[in-house]
């Protein structure tokens, strides 16, 4: 699912993050871990097609993205990738009906409305279709985030920071809903974290150290 | 969802914002469809009434003032002229066709010319009810007047003095309708058209009790006069020697309303173009307001087109996302303004006196409107265009790892 060799991402000022090589197999579940800085959040970005690396090689799904061009590389994330982004990141003035229709906008692509239905009663969203973004909880906009990453049954499902800004149950819940979904859906799962609640919710799960090797 | 609706949807999601920038579009889209509309339908009506005539003779005076209050009646005429003089001009060589016209009284504020059949002849209008009139106090009806005053053939009214209302009624010379006419959309349609000798009679008449003498009636026949006649040419050579012609060897003068209304057009150009610059102005001011409204939401939104360019949206649909919001914004605002532009216009047409009111009227096409929606789609573009811009250049990245 994920190939990684020699992954090195340099930014704009001189930093340059260098990455372990990476092989993981579909359906498998990776925490990555390190504390702020180290690059999870960049790891995850250029597995999504994000960012492109400076040097090294990354496949995703047998997919080079890198030698993509960028409206490719757009339209596969959409279709692809699951993004589960630090902070949830809904649109505050749509509704969350309006949000998860961003799916659809940003892929062209329409979801099976059995599965957005199940998904919506899973989650526990009908009573909240429609309300705007802004007047959800933390844990409602995860859901809501959560519902959104899964509309179009990607293969890959990236998590960056689930549990942040989350008490103990909601951060519980979070966790449990992302392993069930997954297994649910075959999805593969990347969880970046360096909350030990996440790390405690996953416990058959592959780790990946990643140190701010500069 | 698509662009638009998603659009739509950002775009109510400030609706004070978006009321006041559409407000103020449609303000100034209303100020340029009110100038193109009113410029063009004034040309078309003075092209019109035109159609055909070579010159005017009048008193001598203002010769614009001849051939405003001749041609197109929004004027008052400069003074009569001895009818004999016009009749030795008729066999002049270069003169096709005279139409005399007698001016003086009004009804209901539209005025009643003496002329001859050939005045409704020349503008190709038609008998609608009735007849044309066969003797003198019948008045055939231009088809505004009829359609204001309901009257129909048959009908007896009597005329007032003076070209406005108010003036002293005819009491003793009513006029009894024999026709009315179709529109023509053209002068006749406002005016109250009878025979020369009806304008003469009521006037004959206004010497009141006094009874006049076979000697003062001879002496009036003699001495008649006409308020102006309207003349064509058999040749244009005459538009060079014919009016130099009357201007020397008679107490007349004659006025070439071609020349006239260019020179008017030109002093009333002036004014459309500062009306015309105004609605710019505004439509300017809109336009930056959208700018800044789209600027702004862009600046405010952009952890959602971070989001949207993470959910895999290319940044080409961005900038159709922008597009569309600014679009929303102008092209509704462009319909709004051209209605509220009619309405301004009907509101004119029927607050002018009853003369001057079928210049200028609403729902008339005018291919300068087509300007409005194209203006629109440019503005839209072009307020679009830095936001979109900026949308385009988006670091992702740092927008979704900001808290």
């Amino acid at each position: 699912m994920i190939e990684s060799r020699e992954l090195q991402l340099a930014w704009p000022g001189g930093l340059t993050l260098t990455f372990p090589d990476v092989h993981l197999r579909a359906g498998e579940t990776l925490l990555l871990r390190g504390a702020s800085g180290s690059g999870k959040s960049s790891w995850l970005a250029l597995v999504a097609g994000l960012l492109t690396p400076t040097q090294g090689l990354l496949t995703v799904n047998g997919q080079h993205t890198a030698a993509l061009p960028q409206a490719r590389r757009d339209t596969w994330r959409s279709r692809a990738i699951g993004f589960l982004p630090q902070g949830a990141r809904l649109s505050p003035v749509l509704t969350v009906n309006d949000n998860l229709r961003l799916v659809s906008f940003a892929s062209g692509q329409a979801p099976e409305a059995l599965h957005r239905q199940r998904l919506i009663d899973r989650l526990g969203l009908q009573p909240l279709l429609n309300q705007p973004g802004r007047e959800l909880s933390g844990g409602q906009a995860l859901r809501v985030a959560l519902a959104r990453a899964l509309l179009l049954q990607p293969p890959l499902l990236l998590a960056d920071e689930p549990t942040a800004s989350l008490d103990d149950d909601n951060a519980h819940q979070a966790m449990q809903l992302l392993r069930e979904q997954a297994e649910q859906h075959g999805s593969t799962l990347v969880v970046a974290t360096h909350d030990q609640r996440a790390v405690q919710a996953l416990p058959g799960a592959r780790t990946l150290m990643l140190e701010a090797k500069r | 969802m698509n662009t638009v609706t998603l659009a739509w949807r950002y775009l109510w999601s400030r609706p004070l914002t978006t009321v006041l920038n559409a407000l103020m579009l449609t303000l100034g889209f209303a100020a340029m469809a009110f100038v193109f509309s009113a410029r063009d339908q004034i040309d078309r009506a003075f092209e019109r009434d035109l159609a055909g005539l070579d010159a005017v003779i009048g008193a001598k005076g203002s010769p614009l003032q001849l051939i405003l209050a001749g041609v197109f009646h929004l004027d008052v005429p400069p003074g009569n002229i001895p009818l004999s003089e016009v009749e030795t001009l008729r066999v002049h060589p270069q003169v096709r066709q005279i139409i005399p016209l007698s001016l003086g009284d009004n009804v209901s504020g539209y005025r009643i010319v003496g002329t001859t059949h050939d005045y409704v002849l020349h503008y190709g209008a038609s008998v609608a009810q009735g007849q044309l009139w066969d003797q003198p106090m019948q008045a055939v009806l231009g088809a505004q007047v009829a359609h204001t005053t309901g009257w129909k053939p048959g009908q007896r009214f009597v005329g007032f003095h003076g070209l406005g209302a108010g003036g002293e009624a005819h009491e003793d010379t009513p006029y009894t309708v024999s026709g009315t006419l179709a529109p023509c959309g053209c002068v006749l349609d406002r005016l109250v058209l009878t025979a020369t000798e009806s304008v003469w009679q009521v006037h004959d008449d206004l010497h009141g009790d006094e009874e006049l003498s076979e000697e003062d009636r001879a002496s009036l026949q003699a001495d008649r006069e006409i308020t102006m006649a309207l003349v064509t040419y058999r040749s244009p050579i005459a538009a060079v020697t014919f009016p130099r012609f009357v201007n020397s060897t008679t107490s007349m003068q004659a006025a070439a309303p071609a020349s006239e209304i260019t020179r008017l057009l030109t002093l009333v150009g002036a004014g459309t173009q500062v009306l015309q610059g105004f609605g710019l102005t505004l439509l300017i001011m809109a336009g930056l307001s959208v700018f800044v409204a789209l600027w702004s939401a862009v600046r405010e939104r952009e952890p959602d087109l971070a989001m949207l360019r993470m959910l895999g949206t290319r940044p080409g649909r961005l900038v159709g996302l922008l597009l569309a919001e600014a679009s929303w914004l102008a092209l509704p605002a462009a319909v709004a303004g051209l209605l509220l532009s009619q309405v301004l216009l009907a509101g004119l047409g029927a607050w002018l006196p009853a003369g001057g009111s079928s210049l200028l009227g609403a729902w008339r096409w005018t291919p300068a409107l087509a300007w409005i929606p194209l203006i629109a789609a440019l503005m839209a573009c072009l307020a679009a265009a830095l936001p979109a811009w900026r949308a385009w250049r988006l670091d992702v990245m740092t927008l979704l790892n900001r808290s």
